[in-house]
């Protein structure tokens, strides 16, 4: 039997990530138990990468206080583990005067938030900041930036695998129970035995918190699809552009954002949904948004999309009611040791840094005396430095020293195969191909794997010797082959 | 080990067919030749091709696709080319040096002339936008083809194949011989887009359905692929509401078209034409940054890899000419543009001198139609026709203008009627 844990925490996205990560600063001792078969694989990676300035919140709700906390703990965080993030700034536009009324309310709100330097420019003004915007006004955001989502993630949960933290991958968590001086969760295979439990299962959080809480609220799934814009685009965007806010829309509307690898994100959709593993995109949503995109950017050029993919908002706000419900973090008298983190919906990824914070900070450590490990007994792991935006001198002195630099797998992103083995040898053991791409980026790019799969085929048959049937695109129900075709001749 | 910049002749980036016969022709014509490739074996996709059908135009004989890349490997060898394989141009500028990476080293080349071979690579799903899950078990066909061939991986028991371009069709026979049920192949347009060969070869004789103006209109499974459903479409590619229908598959290929390869183009800021997404190029194959010349799939889509090669030959003949100094380059104010006219898609060329005296036009309609007649004109003069028992967008059609007279100011215009 294992052992029960100092804290288990439930669901493995950027909360539940930042969490562990925070956790594993004090001894204590921590698990994470995901349903997918790597961390980081619903919400988490499937949004907007935006660093949220705190316009877009009530002043005094959660969503405001957590989200100007965790933009300053974020970046903080990044710069420690090497994450790429930038404070590119945004617009938020206005296409008519009604809309400039909008504009007027957001800057007001962010000021009482504490948002700085926040400036109502005219539609001239906008186009020197960004070419192609062609609006009568915008609010400059200057404080506004991005960060590649399933990199940070993957970052703090690595960070914290290595610092301790247990984590139970492809285990579902399908109900808590309160046994004596402990809590147990159950999985489809297993249980595990927390005496603190913080349930962060994003999407599935309520119908989790309801199998030991009747009175804990229903989520409701809102799907937002995006479209992948190839590089190209990504040279001409230095900035996010966003509409002005829309009444009753349960998103901040399609939106146009750079991404942390130079790309470009359109989206997301807004659309409630009844089966929250949606992961689907279609065909009629791709196009509206190419067509919002473009009247927000009339410099975006055509035929560029080079991937599509969707991520499902943990609403608290029913399709009838619209816009955003606030954060809730639920505990209730009869279970103190059990956290309920639910509807943490945008700005949930620049807010995770603080709500780990103020979990383990203000919750659990006013309770339990953990005590803060000693920098000795931290192993900091940082996320590793892409070779391909490596200057050409220190690139040339690399492939001296790393031989497995010089050959490059990866055409598109430009990555090489040391990148591809220090993503299959990562500290979760995680092997899939999903698990590579998100860590190497190879794969990701343009041309979709055609150009790198048949390479990463061939270096871990040959150096690893995987048999076909080892192929997994995110875990052992995606298979990538049936099996050989001819048996392999010893002789 | 070369650290420092290394200078020769001519590079040729891509050992395909159109970059071995580049490298041939110009090593053949007296330059120092480095052809430079990224696989550990010349031939490019040739390798995979082990289906025949190559070489009827350049060797009069069927060969099979790995046959067909030895000939020319041989040759260029014969020819004095020194071939640098496993090594991936990761830079390319325009005064003609690039950066190339292999295990354990990165040097810098500085070449008098560059000959552009990289090819092409499959449109990806991505690129198309189906809609539905995102499984494993959709491939593109030239991907299968490598598992299949190269890989000795069996990819899946039940097939549908999206797209009827060529390596789909291929696809089609080889997963069947291969004891996979290939339960379909659809194709959005109301006409195949592979040769005609091909749809007997690969499709008829093994009682494969092809199902003309349908598309994939869902793909489902979580976790790999389930099923897909396909649907009619209109002339404009919409779906057609209730022409659903279902087809379990674990597998779907896409065949749905070639994209030129030209990062590294971009890269030395060569112009690309939209047409083509290949370089805008002159009569000589050369790009709008002198001394950089482009042929083969990098530079237009060819339908058989003998073209390719043929048009590889005459880059590489010029790339020579213009390292050695036989080489008059021509003024902009001398050069005019050819154009697609009325049911032609693209011309290559895109511009010539206007002393040019003969001149190649590859070029390809827009749709399919049984007695066109081609004109190559000049103003208002005809400088050649060309009768055409059938014209098919699927079919690249090559045509030669000779001629006493300089061109006309305002260009040449290739039409279809």
């Amino acid at each position: 039997m294992k052992p029960t844990f100092d804290v288990v925490i439930i669901g493995a996205g950027v909360v539940g990530s930042a969490l562990a990560r925070h956790l594993t600063r004090f001894a204590c001792s921590v698990a994470v138990v995901e349903k997918e078969s790597d961390v980081g694989m619903a919400a988490s990676a499937r949004n907007s990468g935006v660093i949220h300035a705190g316009i877009n919140y009530k002043p005094g709700t959660l969503r405001a206080r957590f989200c100007m906390e965790g933009r300053r703990l974020l970046t903080q965080l990044c710069e420690e583990l090497n994450v790429p993030y930038s404070i590119c700034g945004k617009l938020v536009v206005a296409m008519c005067e009604e809309e400039v009324s909008e504009l007027e309310r957001l800057k007001a709100q962010g000021e009482a938030n504490g948002v700085p330097d926040l400036r109502i420019i005219s539609g001239v003004e906008a186009a020197k900041l960004q070419p192609g915007i062609e609006a009568i006004a915008a609010l400059h955001v200057p404080t506004s930036g991005i960060v590649s989502p399933y990199a940070l993630t993957l970052a703090m949960a690595e960070d914290s695998a290595v610092n301790g933290a247990n984590f139970y991958l492809a285990t579902e968590a399908v109900g808590i129970e309160h046994q004596h001086n402990c809590y147990a969760i159950h999985t489809k295979s297993d249980t595990v035995r927390g005496r603190w439990i913080i349930n962060c299962a994003g999407i599935h959080s309520g119908r989790l918190a309801q199998s030991i809480d009747s009175e804990a609220p229903d989520l409701y799934p809102c799907v937002g699809e995006y479209l992948l814009l190839d590089k190209q685009v990504g040279e001409k965007l230095s900035m996010s552009i966003y509409p002005a806010p829309q009444a009753d829309g349960a998103g901040l509307g399609v939106h146009i954002t750079p991404t942390m690898d130079g790309n470009v994100l359109l989206g997301p959709s807004n659309e409630y949904v009844s089966d929250p593993e949606t992961r689907c995109c279609t065909g009629s949503t791709a196009n509206r948004l190419l067509e919002e995109a473009k009247t927000l950017w009339s410099d975006l050029p055509p035929q560029v999309v080079i991937g599509a993919y969707a991520g499902v908002r943990s609403k608290q706000t029913s399709p009838e009611v619209g816009g955003f419900g606030d954060f809730l973090f639920r505990r209730t008298p009869n279970h103190p040791q059990l956290i309920h983190l639910i509807g943490i919906e945008s700005p949930g990824l620049t807010a995770a840094p603080a709500i780990a914070r103020h979990i383990v900070d203000e919750i659990i450590r006013n309770e339990e005396p953990f005590k803060p490990k000693t920098a000795e007994e931290i192993s900091l792991r940082r996320w590793p430095l892409r070779f391909d935006e490596l200057p050409e001198k220190e690139k040339e002195r690399l492939v001296r020293e790393i031989p497995d630099h010089g050959d490059i797998v990866c055409r598109c992103e430009g990555v090489t195969k040391h990148e591809i083995l220090q993503a299959l040898n990562n500290p979760l053991g995680v092997r899939t191909l999903a698990g590579i791409k998100y860590r190497s980026r190879a794969m990701m790019g343009r041309c979709n794997g055609g150009y790198c799969l048949p390479r990463i085929v061939d270096i871990l048959q040959q150096e690893y010797g995987w048999e076909p049937t080892a192929f997994q695109l995110r875990g052992p129900t995606s298979p990538m082959f049936v099996g050989r075709l001819l048996e392999e001749d010893h002789g | 080990m070369v650290d420092s910049t290394r200078e020769t002749d001519v590079v040729v980036i891509g050992g395909g067919p159109a970059g071995l016969a580049a490298a041939t022709a110009a090593a053949n014509e007296g330059a120092d030749v480095l052809l430079v490739d990224r696989n550990v074996q010349l031939g490019g996709i040739l390798n995979q091709c082990i289906h025949d059908g190559f070489g009827l135009h350049a060797f009069g004989k069927i060969l099979t696709g790995p046959e067909f890349a030895d000939r020319y490997v041989r040759e260029a060898l014969e020819a004095g080319v020194t071939a640098c394989t496993d090594t991936l141009v990761s830079n390319l500028s325009r005064n003609r040096e690039i950066i190339c990476t292999t295990s354990g080293k990165r040097s810098r080349i500085r070449a008098k002339s560059i000959v552009l071979a990289m090819g092409c690579r499959e449109r990806t799903r991505g690129m198309i936008q189906i809609p539905g899950t995102r499984p494993a078990g959709v491939y593109t066909a030239g991907m299968a083809q490598w598992l299949t061939n190269m890989a000795n991986i069996r990819i899946g028991q039940r097939v549908v194949i999206l797209g009827s371009g060529d390596i789909g069709l291929i696809m089609a026979r080889r997963l069947t011989w291969e004891g996979a049920e290939v339960s379909a192949v659809i194709e959005k347009l109301p006409y195949p887009s592979g040769l005609a060969r091909n749809i007997t070869q690969c499709l008829e004789d093994y009682d494969i359905p092809l199902y003309l103006s349908h598309s994939v209109s869902y793909i489902h499974g979580r976790d790999r692929v389930e099923a897909v459903t396909v649907a009619k479409v209109d002339e404009v590619g919409e779906f057609i509401r209730r022409s659903e229908f279902r087809i379990p598959c674990d597998t779907l290929l896409l065949s749905v078209g070639l994209i030129p390869e030209n990062e590294l183009s971009r890269q030395a800021g060569i112009q690309i034409d939209p047409a083509t997404s290949g370089a805008s190029v002159d009569e000589r194959y050369m790009t709008n940054v002198e001394g950089i010349f482009s042929c083969g799939n990098v530079l237009h889509i060819h339908d058989l890899a003998d073209w390719a090669a043929e048009e590889g030959d005459r880059a590489g003949r010029s790339a020579a000419a213009f390292a050695l100094g036989g080489y008059r380059s021509s003024n902009a104010a001398a050069r005019v543009p050819i154009s697609a006219g009325d049911g032609v898609r693209y011309v290559v060329p895109q511009s010539a001198d206007r002393s040019t005296q003969e001149l190649l036009l590859s070029f390809r309609v827009t749709a399919p139609r049984d007695e066109a007649t081609i004109c190559v004109n000049a103003g208002d003069s005809s400088l050649a026709t060309k009768k055409l028992r059938r014209a098919h967008p699927a079919s690249m059609v090559q045509m030669s203008v000779a001629t006493d007279h300089p061109f006309d100011e305002s260009g040449l215009e290739v039409r279809s009627t």
